[in-house]
């Protein structure tokens, strides 16, 4: 028999005791890596809309609150549609383009689909070529209309380039540039499901819609969605010149602070909001699973090594005859606490590796399920969750290791 | 009575677009005889709709030669023409255009405007000629000329020959001798006692992509603008794929 077949046997006759000190380091871990993983993936899904949509300005109709950025047109309430002249005419610094929406539910092959009412930027050029007179003026003598924001590329030209005719690119755009009244654009899954091909027409509403592409999907609710003209959709859902929400595109980031304040303003009956406002609540709660992920570990952790140092105590005092027979046959004090200190680190390591398998399993089923995010492991909460179980497992049967080293072989046989 | 009352149910049965699109009318009359038209549009008779019908009526008044004015509501049917010609429905009220004689919208005031506002949307005829090629996307290549006599800069004829902005150049011809176009070479920040040619461009809606001399040749006025990559010719859209 050798040292190491001695401390698996002797796990194995207390299976109990082992079990219970291994399930509160398994737990504690696996609460640690599920929390962390899918808050890592949440805040990988924000920093990536922020870098995506940094400068991007929300108009919304007062009241309304949202965390989902792609849904932002799907809360019912709405703004008259002179608020995007008003911001056209406006020539704000740093505005780039506006996108404004109106969603309406309605039927396709039997399914409830949205259908989304967008504006072509070639309705701002018209607008905003009103103004070429006071642009005309400003480009030469510098005054506040049409003004580029510094180190920014400023506004657009509206001579017309392949890339922005192309209508596929509203997809990554969120802007189409030109879209007859009677074309739609339909989502990636709603094509799929509904088998639409680009050249068909679809009927909507009652109306007919010539289908003008099928946009490339992008993960958002825009794939199970229609896009047609907005002054379309206003006419055959008898909305009248309304819109749900209003994207402005800002030049960059810096700017749309400055923007929020100006937008705000501008329109009264609106509330202006940036992306990073929108995501605000997310950061929060993010922060807080954070914290409160490795508050679970460390309280778990601190039970399960009171429990392996109370299992580890009980068993040096359980087995003190047979650890004064070893010591009797030889064995010297620091054999006897490597023996503990292994029999514990295989607890550590084995409740770990349970542990991060559980937490793994729970993160990859709760993220899609319950956050919408798709999940990656947290690598940092793997090796962390890991390190700690080893060391407060040893750190726990430190002191009943120590206790077995310095028994007395005389003392043991005379005891029992 | 009974004819007053043959009148009544006359009118009430003719339908709405059967009555004259007067004010779509006298747009179109003012076009013909070269006056600026500033079309008022309202939803509300109210404090801001009677400043700005005055501001624009005392205005009109004294320019009576060069200016008239039409006051629509947006739901009048009959004006629906006009309406949706200037998306009116879509805009904050009240709101006025300036349009040109030419058509171009030289202006467009929401809510308030000022008597300085109105004088400034009157353009020479060569301006609001430019102001109308930009509003049709077109870039506009202006040569200010010292005298007819004076030859265009060959860069610009240059510039017309390159192929890459086959139409898609408007030119604007403007002599300082020409009275008429004097607030042209000021609002252009041009010296009208100008002894050369200058040569400037601009883009849609209203972009200056530069002053030249006139000895510019037509390559430099084409770097110029593929520099700029507002010229969308055939070589920058590969450059942008």
């Amino acid at each position: 028999m050798n040292f190491h077949s001695m401390v698996w046997k002797e796990m194995l006759r207390r299976p109990g005791h082992t079990l219970t000190g291994l399930l509160i380091v398994a737990l504690g871990v696996a609460a640690l890596v599920a929390v962390e993983s899918v808050v890592g993936s949440s805040e990988q899904k924000v920093a990536s809309q922020m870098q995506q949509l940094g400068a991007n300005i929300l108009i919304l109709p007062d009241g309304v609150t949202l965390q989902d950025y792609y849904a932002a047109d799907a809360h019912g309430k709405s703004l008259p549609e002179e608020y995007v002249t008003r911001i056209a005419l406006a020539q704000k610094v740093g505005v780039e383009e506006l996108a404004p929406k109106l969603s309406v539910p309605a039927e396709l092959g039997g399914d409830s689909i949205v259908v989304t009412g967008i504006l072509p930027r070639t309705e701002f050029y018209k607008k905003s070529a009103w103004q070429s007179v006071d642009l005309l003026t400003s480009g030469l003598s510098e005054s506040a209309v049409g003004k580029k924001h510094e180190g920014c590329g400023g506004r657009s030209c509206q001579i017309v380039t392949a890339d922005k005719t192309d209508i596929s690119s509203y997809a990554s755009t969120r802007i189409v540039h030109a879209l007859e009244m009677d074309s739609a654009l339909v989502g990636a899954d709603l094509a799929k499901s509904q088998r639409i091909e680009e050249g068909q027409s679809i009927r909507i509403l009652g109306e007919e819609f010539q289908v003008a592409g099928i946009l490339p999907a992008t993960g958002t609710s825009d794939d199970s969605r229609v896009l047609a003209h907005l002054h379309r959709v206003q006419e055959v859902a008898e909305s009248g010149p309304i819109v749900n929400v209003i994207e402005v595109m800002g030049c960059c980031e810096e700017v749309a602070t400055t923007l929020v304040g100006e937008l705000n303003e501008l329109l009264p009956d609106a509330r202006a909001v940036t992306i990073s406002q929108i995501v605000q609540t997310q950061v929060t709660v993010n922060r807080l699973m954070n914290r409160l992920s490795y508050v679970i570990f460390a309280i778990l952790m601190m039970i399960g090594g009171a429990s392996i140092a109370s299992v580890m105590f009980a068993n040096v005092a359980e087995r003190k005859r047979e650890l004064g027979t070893l010591m009797a046959l030889g064995a010297t004090p620091g054999m006897v606490s490597r023996m503990i200190l292994l029999k514990a680190s295989a607890v550590g390591l084995f409740g770990g590796v349970c542990g991060l398998a559980l937490g793994l399993i729970a993160a990859f089923l709760a993220g899609p399920q319950f956050l919408g995010v798709a999940t990656s492991v947290s690598m940092n909460a793997v090796i962390i969750g890991m390190i700690v179980a080893l060391i407060v497992a040893l750190a726990a049967s430190y002191p009943p290791a120590r206790k077995a080293a310095h028994l007395d072989p005389c003392l043991c046989f005379q005891d029992s | 009575m009974r004819s007053l009352l043959g009148l009544i149910v006359i009118l009430a049965f003719l339908p709405v677009n059967g009555f004259a699109a007067k004010m779509t009318e006298r747009v179109e009359a003012a076009a013909k005889n070269g006056k600026y038209t500033y079309v008022m549009f309202y939803r509300a008779d109210n404090a801001a709709t009677e400043q700005m019908a005055n501001t624009i009526r005392s205005h009109v008044a004294e320019t009576r030669e060069k200016t008239t004015w039409a006051v629509v509501n947006i739901q009048d049917r009959a004006e629906s023409r006009l309406v949706k010609r200037f998306d009116a429905t879509r805009i904050p009220l009240p709101a006025v255009f300036s349009v040109a004689p030419n058509g171009a919208v030289t202006g467009v005031y929401r809510q308030r405007v000022s008597q300085e506002q109105l004088t400034n949307s009157m353009l020479t005829p060569m301006y609001s000629d430019m102001v109308k090629a930009l509003q049709s996307q077109k870039i506009a290549v202006v040569c200010l000329m010292p005298a007819t006599a004076m030859p265009i800069p060959t860069g610009v004829a240059q510039l017309h020959r390159d192929a890459d902005f086959k139409g898609k150049l408007h030119q604007v011809n403007v002599y300082a001798t020409d009275s008429s176009e004097a607030d042209f070479f000021n609002r252009m920040q041009v010296d009208r006692n100008l002894t050369t040619p200058v040569v400037m461009m601009f883009a849609p809606p209203g972009t200056h992509l530069g002053t030249f001399n006139a000895s510019v040749k037509g390559q430099e006025l084409a770097q110029e603008l593929h520099k700029s990559g507002k010229c969308n010719c055939t070589k920058c859209q590969k450059k942008k794929k």
